[in-house]
């Protein structure tokens, strides 16, 4: 009896320092991982911040390209722009074109994530929580320098690439890559020169007829949660780390498209939902593929996506790579309802009418 | 099922256009089955309607349920409901808007002669809970059917979505530029 009960506070004892040791590896093989990931620079950060005042006070003119790059080859577009800071660039960085979550009222001048416009404090947050932002160093650009910053995804790849002009702020190009560390699209300043435009208008010259603001009815939270309770699927969030940034809906037409902008901090998502089934003998030129059955898909200068689900027509249209759009699309609803999602969609319609 | 399948909800919720609305009308004009049926449905959204703006008044003080109407249960239904199986002898109950409490006499009783009770009440008690049990069913029943009848897709049109459309709408809003000349890459 006595040598038993020697025994087993001596085997608790053993045990209880042998966890303890674990228990200390473990936790010293977490610290070193920590130390080895790197974290966002926080001038990285100022330096993307400061692109949008930038952008709004910078007088400047030039060329601007883009490019996307798909399976079928590269897609380029060019465009003269030129920017006056008391004109506050009426057509290109217009105030219409906010993107203020948390105040859909009040239109500031704030522009749009991820574009060449600048990074709104919205946008900024969700790039800092998707990626690792760095500075990387500099570079010359259309005969200027520039301060280069990447995004990195978790996995240490690169996802994006701007370069700031070092003297003025000013985002001179960005890029977006994918997985595999190829350029998927990039968007930037073919030529520059930091002056006052020659023209008295400054702006973009435009395509006479062609639209030159965003839907003008957008729409707040209370509106969203009404069009949820009547059927509408309008998520906060997509897979990939897109958050809803704003929400429009087409005005002048009888059945309205809604328009919901996410991004990542990154790549900018549309969605556009509209009541309806899918006409797809006028699809020509769109292809079927991937693992969503009924997705029609096509790639020009952007990576495009249509089909129908439960009475509504759902179009994706992003710039992010294929891997990511393809996660956005498998989070949007497709196919049949279903029995219980009849009868989800039935109790629905019930409340609803119950509170029109 | 009616002739006109899920267009009748679609009637019933005023979603068709012109046309389609004009063709379903003419429809009911000549079929009597659809014609019920669109009644049915319009009274059951009256009622569902009714419901949300607050309790009304009875229209009458029979306390039998009218079987030739589809009736939602009400608070005022489900007293009267307990009302007929536990008081038997008492006074009819007043009925108004007013949410009245349930008392429930058992509770009152000592605790050892509930079962003593139950027992010479006889099959009393098990009858009204198969009635309440019942009613339960028939509400959860009917709200599942009618939630089934009226979840069906309504006739939506085919459309195309106006693609250059969305593409200036995209531009416009994610800072990047409203795209203007196009040449293809190499």
């Amino acid at each position: 009896v006595s040598h038993r009960a020697l025994t087993t506070p001596s085997v608790t004892l053993v045990a209880g320092g042998l966890a303890a040791a674990l228990m200390l590896a473990w936790a010293l093989a977490g610290d070193a991982a920590a130390v080895r990931r790197p974290t966002t620079d926080p001038e990285a950060l100022d330096l993307l911040r400061e692109t949008a005042t930038a952008a709004r006070r910078t007088p400047y003119e030039g060329v601007q390209i883009r490019t996307t790059w798909n399976a079928a080859g590269a897609t380029t577009s060019a465009v003269q722009v030129a920017h006056a800071p008391e004109a506050e660039l009426v057509s290109l960085h217009g105030s219409s074109l906010g993107a203020q979550h948390e105040s859909p009222a009040g239109d500031g001048a704030a522009p749009v994530p991820g574009g060449l416009a600048g990074f709104t404090p919205a946008t900024l947050d969700l790039l800092a929580r998707n990626y690792v932002v760095l500075r990387t160093g500099d570079d010359r650009l259309c005969g200027r320098t520039a301060q280069v910053v990447e995004a990195r995804r978790i996995d240490g790849s690169t996802a994006g690439r701007f370069w700031i002009d070092a003297q003025t702020g000013l985002m001179l190009q960005r890029e977006l890559l994918d997985h595999r560390g190829r350029t998927v699209s990039s968007a930037g300043f073919k030529e520059v020169q930091i002056a006052w435009p020659r023209a008295r208008n400054a702006g973009i010259s435009g395509t006479p007829g062609m639209a030159t603001a965003p839907w003008q009815d957008r729409l707040v939270d209370g509106e969203l949660v009404t069009l949820r309770e009547q059927g509408w699927v309008l998520p906060a969030a997509l897979p990939g780390g897109f958050a809803l940034q704003e929400a429009r809906r087409s005005t002048g037409r009888r059945e309205p498209v809604l328009h919901l902008s996410y991004s990542d901090g990154l790549a900018a998502l549309s969605v556009f939902i509209q009541r309806g089934t899918l006409n797809a003998r006028r699809l020509a030129g769109w292809w079927r593929a991937g693992d969503e059955p009924g997705v029609y898909r096509r790639e020009s200068r952007q990576r495009w996506a249509v089909w129908e689900s439960r009475g509504y027509v759902y179009t994706v249209l992003t710039d992010a790579p294929q891997g990511t759009a393809d996660a956005v699309i498998a989070g949007l609803p497709h196919g049949d309802p279903g029995f219980w999602g009849r009868l989800e969609q039935g109790l629905a319609r019930l409340g609803s009418w119950v509170s029109p | 099922v009616s002739c006109l399948g899920e267009k009748l909800t679609a009637l019933v919720d005023g979603e068709l256009d012109h046309d389609a609305r004009d063709r379903a009308l003419a429809h009911l004009a000549t079929c009597a089955d659809c014609r019920a049926e669109a009644d049915t449905l319009r009274r059951l959204k009256s009622r569902l309607r009714a419901l949300a703006e607050g309790p009304r008044e009875p229209a009458h003080q029979d306390e039998r349920l009218d079987e030739r109407e589809l009736e939602l249960p009400s608070v005022d239904f489900l007293n009267r409901l307990y009302a007929l199986g536990e008081q038997p002898s008492s006074p009819p109950l007043p009925t108004g808007p007013a949410r009245m409490p349930v008392s429930r006499p058992r509770d009152n009783r000592p605790a050892g002669r509930a079962a003593l009770g139950a027992r010479v009440a006889g099959r009393r008690v098990p009858r009204r809970r198969a009635l309440a049990v019942s009613a339960a069913a028939a509400v959860v029943l009917g709200l599942g059917t009618a939630s089934y009848a009226v979840g069906g897709e309504t006739e939506q049109p085919a459309v195309v979505p106006a693609f250059n459309e969305l593409e200036a709408e995209h531009a416009l809003t994610n800072g990047l530029l409203p795209l203007t000349g196009t040449s293809p890459g190499p």
